[in-house]
Order: structure tokens, then C-alpha cells, then sequence
């Protein structure tokens, strides 16, 4: 999935246009000439030349259809991409509740099940994976990961 | 002499030694896989380093990359598949060489001269990094900020397909530099009033963003499916390497200097080096007509060359704290936290700790040999892991790394972010390695300049003064402006059209 470069320009020129009037509330370093804001400032400004000469450069090439999808045309891929992401996020709010070891396990087996693991391999994998990764990270490298009622009893 | 002993001694510790050899195997295991980089393997040893000695951690970073460049050889010589980037240059030609039978020979010249290359570049990082070092103690930040300027203006024009995409990927690191507090002004800078990014973005789950996460992302969205592998039955692996080794030495030589030079330039690393090698392989040979055929005298240049281009980008790491590549950068990352602040004072102040460095570079490549024939019988096995199972397990080291650096979920919660980041990059053909010197090179660039400008009173003119800093200008400015230069010819020769 990717936008063309025109629209792609743009993005980068409205960033650095936002960039640039961020760094501007930035206060002076007093009796200073530079301050904080000088670097931030030349950051801005190289990114929006970047953005202009993209732009120049993608109309004389012609630019091309605004969105590609690519691979994002199958719902099944997109899908994949999406719920990588939100195997995550589920992971980060259950873990405080649940402890590592059942937050772990429910975001492999979920990434399984995406891929198409047949759930007779996925479940001992998910479990197995996760119990490895516990025992050296907490254990060996005492890493303190999120407890909860299996830790507990471990 | 003393502290050349006192170095050795830090390394021949049963820990140390063990720490070096089950790193390497992990990145044999990285290198091996396709898809999966070098970088990514530093990337993911990162959290683990943190519990280690500072010897230990950096005997186990350069380990692992010197055997994750090499084991890319194996998956590009079997599938056609470059297991990581620095191998694509010759990958056409190993698999030529595996359809006519002769992968063991193909192999067989990766792992030797592989290991070659690695030791010419360390040979030149033992003795020039300490005389560069001697050199540096006398840099203000005039040199320091061209040092760092050009290192980030060669990584976007020797590198990338498209300048104008790598300034851009390069913007992007230097405005991630820029947040937190750590700035000229000790104010906090883009932080959105969130006490997290007071500190700074974390480096290390950045990078295990966009290097690992934006990886897991894109084999989840193909559906991950399985690699085919070609030949699986390997001969003596051996054969030939008497006469490789014979025929082929101006080759080797050309491809250890080109590689270790490359390597020392500070943005260019080993993935430059090998296509840089190869082409000028090709060039010299007195059978170019071969090349692409499955001839191994490409192959012998450009192999040795992206290993000694690993050891070369040591040397600005170690002596101005500025990286060679993006594995370096990352390394560099570790040094400061481990107290192996690096620059021209470290030689001066813990030289036993620059002896062990040198002393694990040369470990590390002799290991190379007998571990890489080791993986040649294993590297055919570990192809067939399912990738179903395998990056699903990546993307949980992956959380569980990025948690440990400070044992937050902040640490995710950034990973997760640039690893988004880092596709969509990639999606968009932006190269990452610029965005990932930005971010590493950022701070220097921006208090070199803020304290050079105050010096100078203003005066930009005052960057030329001194004679070092001035030859570095010029050499900097002459990177910059060639290209355009050559742009321009170009199109004053083109002719019209009518």
C-alpha cells in the first residue's frame, strides 16, 4: 500500500510547515543568539525543500494514480497487517491484569490463528514459546514482567 | 604493553568466550533466515546486552554481526534469496553456481574469505584507529560537526536509489533527536507535555522497530508462507579452497581494501561495500563475459569485502563516536550505556577495553571458519522452519525486549510506533538507514553547530578557520555538491529535443 510521491510530498511539506511553527513558540536562551529552536528550524526548513523537490520531481514524471494498494487490495493481508498491530495492543492492556504468561500466550495464538496454524499446533506453540521466553527473561535476566495469578503460583 | 595483556585478559574469561560463541550462533540463526538482517539481530541482542559486563556485550554485538553478514550468504547462495541485504550484490551469481552444482564451492569461498575479509579489517582498525584517535584529541566542535555532517551526507548518497527520499528518512532522525530535554536550552523540546519523552525517544526499541517489528508486519501481511529450497544435499564444502585461495588473491586483496575503506567511511557500510566490490570485480576481471554465469571470482571480491567493511565502520565508531553503518550505530547506542563512552578519550583512558574490542574481532572471524561450516550443514535445516511459527515468536522477543530496556510499556508503545513507522518507510521505497544516523547523530550535530556558531560569534566562515575542520568542509560540501554537479552536466550535454 503506498500513496504517490505527489501526495507524499505534500504530507512532508505540511510537516515541516508544522514543525517549523512548533519550533517557532520555542523560548530563547537569554543573551544567547542560538537556542533551542535553531536546529529544529533548519530541520524544517531541509524537510520542506526535500518535499518541494519531490513534488517537482514526481509532476514532471507524472505521478501516477494517488493510491496504490498493492498488496492492501486483498482484505486478508490488510487484515493480517491490522491485527499484527492489534495483537499487540491487546498484549499491552491485558498483561497488567492478566500477568505475562496468559497475555503472551493469547497474542501468539491470535497471530497463529491469522497465519493459519491449524489450532492443534498453535495452542502447545503459543504456550510453549511464551513459557520459554518467561523462564529467561524473568528468571534468567530478571527482567520484571507483568504478574499475575499463573506467575503467582510458578 | 600492558594494557595490550590487561585486553586480552578482559576477554579469556569462560563467560566472556561462551557469551561470544552462543551470539554467534544467534547470528548465524538471523543471518540465515531471509528477510531477517543483521541488523535485526543486533537489534534484538540489544535488550539481552543489557545484562551483561561491557566486554561481554560488545564481544557478543560483534560476533553476532560479523556471523549474521556471513550466514546471509547461505539462503541467497541455496534459494536466491539474500538472507540479509549486504549478500544481495552477489546473490545472482551464488545461485548461478548452485545450479550447476557447485553450491559447496560457492560456500565454501563465503566462508573463507568472509572470515579473510574480517581480519584485513581488523588489522587496519588495530592499527589506524589509535592514530586517528591521537589525531582527534586535538577536534573542537568545528571538526566534530563536520565529522558528523559528512557521515550523514554520505549515508544518503552513496546509499540510497533516490537523495531526495534519503534527506528525507535523514530529517526524520534528526527531529526525533530533537525531542526531549537534552538540548541546548535544557527545555523541553516537542514532548507534547508527556513525561516519558522528557528523556528522549528510547533509541533501542526504536530500533527494534524499525528494523524487526516493520519486518514481522510485512511477512504478516504476505501470509508468511514458507521458502523453497533448491538443493539441500552439500558437498565437501573444502573443495577449492587451496586454489580460490592461489588464483583469486588480487581479487581478495582489492575486495578487503575497497570493503575496509568503505566500511571507514563514516554512513557506508557492508551492503555498499559488496555491490561497490562486485561491480568493480567485474570491471577488472579478464573475463568479464563470465560474471552472472555462476563464476566465483565476483563472488570471492565482494564476500571478503562486506566483512571487512564490519570491522572498518569500527573505526570512526570507536575514535569519533560517529558510526560507519547502521550496525554501528546501534552499538554505539550500547557503549554509552555501558560506560565505554566512545571518542579519542577512551584510548587515553581505558585503552585494555579498545585491546579486548580488537582482541574479539579477531576471535570472533577465526570462530568464523569452523562455526560457519557447522551452519552450512544446519543452515539447509533451518530454512524449513515454518515462518508461520517463527515471526509471530520474533514479534514476542521483540515486546518483551523492548519492555526490558526500562521496564516499561512506554518501551512498546515506541517500538510499535516506529515499527509502523519503518513500514510504511520501506512501503514508500525511504530508505531507513539515514533515519537511524539522524537519530544517532542528531545531538552531536546540533550542539556542535549551537557551541561552533557561539564561538564564532555568528560567523559561518568560522567552520573554515581551523585547517583540519577546514579540509573536512570541503570534503563535505564536495560530497554534497557532486552529485548536482554531475546532475547538472548532464543536462547542459543532453540535447534538446526539437
Amino acid at each position: 500500500m503506498r500513496v504517490n510521491d505527489l501526495i507524499l510530498a505534500i504530507a512532508v511539506m505540511i510537516g515541516a510547515a508544522a514543525l517549523a511553527a512548533a519550533a517557532s513558540t520555542l523560548p530563547p536562551i537569554p543573551g544567547q543568539k542560538f537556542g533551542a529552536d535553531v536546529f529544529p528550524m533548519a530541520i524544517a526548513g531541509g524537510l520542506f525543500l526535500c518535499g518541494l523537490v519531490l513534488a517537482v520531481q514526481s509532476l514532471r514524471a507524472g505521478a501516477g494514480p494517488a493510491l496504490m494498494l498493492g498488496w492492501a487490495r486483498e482484505m486478508p493481508a490488510l487484515l493480517r497487517a491490522g491485527g499484527t498491530l492489534a495483537a499487540v495492543v491487546l498484549y499491552m492492556v491485558l498483561a497488567p491484569i492478566t500477568g505475562f504468561i496468559i497475555a503472551s500466550t493469547l497474542m501468539l495464538l491470535a497471530l497463529f490463528l491469522m497465519l493459519k496454524v491449524r489450532p492443534l499446533t498453535a495452542v502447545p506453540v503459543a504456550l510453549i514459546a511464551t513459557l520459554c521466553v518467561y523462564y529467561s527473561f524473568a528468571h534468567g535476566l530478571r527482567v520484571p514482567l507483568p504478574r499475575g495469578l499463573i506467575e503467582g503460583m510458578l | 604493553m600492558g594494557a595490550i595483556e590487561a585486553g586480552i585478559g578482559l576477554v579469556l574469561h569462560w563467560h566472556v568466550i561462551l557469551t561470544i560463541f552462543i551470539a554467534a550462533a544467534f547470528g548465524l540463526v538471523v543471518g540465515a533466515i531471509p528477510g531477517l538482517t543483521a541488523t535485526m539481530a543486533i537489534a534484538l541482542l540489544v535488550p539481552i546486552t543489557f545484562f551483561m559486563d561491557p566486554i561481554s556485550a560488545v564481544g557478543a554485538m560483534i560476533s553476532c554481526s560479523a556471523m549474521a553478514i556471513f550466514a546471509g550468504d547461505i539462503p541467497s547462495t541455496l534459494m536466491r534469496m539474500p538472507g540479509t541485504p549486504a549478500s544481495a550484490a552477489y546473490t545472482d551469481e551464488c545461485y548461478a553456481m548452485t545450479r550447476k552444482g557447485e553450491a559447496e564451492v560457492a560456500l565454501g569461498a563465503n566462508v573463507l574469505f568472509s572470515a579473510l575479509g574480517g581480519l584485513f579489517g581488523t588489522a587496519v582498525l588495530i592499527v589506524s584507529a589509535p592514530l586517528l584517535a591521537e589525531v582527534a584529541l586535538g577536534f573542537s566542535s568545528f571538526e566534530y560537526f563536520w565529522l558528523a555532517l559528512l557521515g550523514l551526507t554520505c549515508a544518503i548518497f552513496i546509499g540510497s536509489g533516490s537523495p531526495v527520499k534519503g534527506l528525507i528518512s535523514l530529517f526524520l532522525g534528526l527531529f526525533v533527536a530533537c525531542i526531549g530535554l537534552d538540548n541546548p536550552a535544557g527545555i523541553p523540546r516537542f514532548t507534547l507535555g508527556n513525561t516519558d519523552l522528557m528523556s528522549g525517544v528510547d533509541f533501542i526499541p526504536a530500533m527494534i522497530g524499525l528494523f524487526a517489528v516493520s519486518e514481522v508486519i510485512r511477512a504478516m501481511a504476505s501470509g508468511a508462507k514458507d521458502w523453497e529450497v533448491k538443493q539441500t544435499a552439500l558437498g565437501n564444502p573444502l573443495r577449492g579452497w587451496g586454489t580460490m585461495f592461489v588464483k583469486y588473491w588480487p581479487q581478495q586483496i582489492r575486495g578487503n581494501i575497497t570493503g575496509t575503506a568503505i566500511g571507514i567511511l563514516p554512513g557506508a557500510g557492508a551492503d555498499i561495500a559488496a555491490w561497490v566490490s562486485y561491480a568493480m570485480s567485474r570491471k577488472f576481471s579478464k573475463t568479464p563475459e563470465k560474471f552472472g554465469t555462476g563464476h566465483v571470482e565476483g563472488i570471492i571480491e565482494s564476500t571478503s569485502s562486506n566483512n571487512a567493511a564490519l570491522a572498518g565502520a569500527w573505526v570512526p565508531a570507536l575514535v569519533f563516536g560517529i558510526p560507519g553503518d547502521s550496525i554501528t550505530a546501534i552499538v554505539i547506542g550500547v557503549l554509552y550505556l555501558k560506560g565505554l563512552n566512545p571518542g579519542p578519550t577512551l584510548f587515553l583512558n581505558n585503552p585494555e577495553s579498545i585491546y579486548a574490542v580488537f582482541f574479539i574481532f579477531i576471535v570472533a572471524n577465526l570462530a568464523m571458519i569452523p562455526l560457519g561450516l557447522a551452519a552450512l550443514k544446519a543452515g539447509t535445516a533451518l530454512l524449513k522452519v515454518p515462518r508461520r511459527i517463527l515471526m509471530p515468536v520474533i514479534l514476542l522477543f521483540c515486546v518483551v525486549g523492548a519492555f526490558a530496556v526500562n521496564n516499561s510499556v512506554y518501551g512498546i508503545v515506541v517500538m510499535l510506533g516506529f515499527g509502523v513507522l519503518g513500514f510504511f518507510m520501506e512501503e514508500h521505497d525511504v530508505p531507513i538507514a539515514p533515519c537511524v544516523l539522524g537519530i544517532v547523530l542528531g545531538k552531536m550535530l546540533e550542539e556542535s553547530f549551537v557551541t561552533s556558531m557561539i564561538k564564532a560569534d555568528g560567523d559561518l566562515l568560522g567552520f573554515f578557520y581551523r585547517p583540519i575542520s577546514a579540509g573536512l568542509g570541503i570534503v563535505t560540501l564536495a560530497v554534497l555538491l557532486l552529485p548536482l554537479w554531475s546532475l547538472l552536466r548532464r543536462r547542459l550535454r543532453a540535447p534538446r529535443p526539437a
